[in-house]
């Protein structure tokens, strides 16, 4: 230590480096918050709220199914793998393959707030039909 | 004071803009960050599906009833009536004793939420929100034919 106030020349230079570095890091901890909210789901689709809901548990096999509802023609479709299904016998169908083939498969359920409980009913008989016992309902944190 | 030649001149780096320029992108997403909306989800079972191989717990059940007005009753009485507010503390608490009285008589405490047809799906996921609240997690679905 004592060699270096010898030195008049060096004087205590501030390390840009590992700051530039560690702003980086910040920088793309805030971005990957903000992205996380872009999910898979439909943006049409005005999700309930629930605040006591807990975390999504992200290493299972799932059909994610996105509910519309239509009150003028109070029918119902659900999107899934961006493939519409009016009729909910085709979504069983579609559903028992993975149901069949894939150990603790579920269905997340993204519903609109303003639905019907009725259609909701209808969609988890379909997926009982299929074999699927396990579901999710996917609420927002906050309004 | 000392010369620069040319060379080293247009090697210069210049730090402080860009360093201005990520200190402001973090502001922004920091700023962000607080008013991003997650999603978060709600467990159900559907009934009917139980292995057979497994032993069977009988549970303690509870019945849920959500009307078209958006109702809730729990054993035919009305819990939180009139509130529009997503939080119920009457069933809460309910529930939450409920809950505990299960736990004492070393059972499963489960609920079954029955909506009517036209009932608000906002509201069906309040009441599984009391639930998750209450941390009770057995919470089903009564599927019945159209009324």
């Amino acid at each position: 230590m004592r060699a270096r106030r010898h030195g008049a020349d060096e004087e205590l230079e501030f390390q840009i480096a590992p700051m530039i570095d560690v702003l980086l890091v910040v920088l793309v901890f805030f971005i990957m918050i903000t992205s996380a909210s872009v999910l898979q789901g439909d943006p049409d689709i005005q999700l309930p709220v629930a605040s006591n809901a807990s975390k999504p548990e992200k290493s299972r096999a799932e059909a994610v199914l996105n509910l519309h509802w239509k009150p003028e023609a109070k029918a119902g479709w659900v999107v899934m793998d961006a493939v519409r299904f009016d009729k909910l016998d085709t979504l069983t169908a579609k559903l028992k393959g993975p149901a069949a083939s894939q150990k603790n498969f579920r269905v997340l359920i993204r519903a609109d707030r303003t639905l019907p409980a009725v259609y909701v009913q209808r969609v988890l008989e379909a997926c009982a039909n299929a074999g699927i016992s396990d579901t999710v309902f996917t609420a927002l944190n906050r309004d | 004071m000392r010369v620069r030649n040319v060379h080293e001149e247009n090697l210069n780096f210049q730090i402080a803009p860009m360093i201005d320029v990520i200190f402001i992108l973090i502001l922004f997403f920091m700023c962000s960050a607080g008013a991003v909306k997650t999603e978060k989800h709600l467990a159900s079972s559907l009934p009917g599906t139980a292995a057979t191989d497994a032993p069977v717990d009988i549970p303690d059940e509870q019945l849920i009833q959500i009307t078209s007005a958006g109702q809730v009753l729990l054993n035919d009485r009305e819990f939180d009536a009139g509130g529009k507010s997503h939080e119920m503390p009457q069933l809460l608490a309910t529930l939450q004793r409920f809950r505990q009285a299960a736990e004492a008589g070393k059972t499963q405490a489960m609920v079954t939420i029955t909506p009517q047809a036209y009932a608000n799906y906002q509201r069906v996921i309040d009441v599984m929100n009391v639930c998750a609240a209450a941390r009770i997690k057995n919470v089903s679905f009564r599927l019945e034919t159209e009324d």
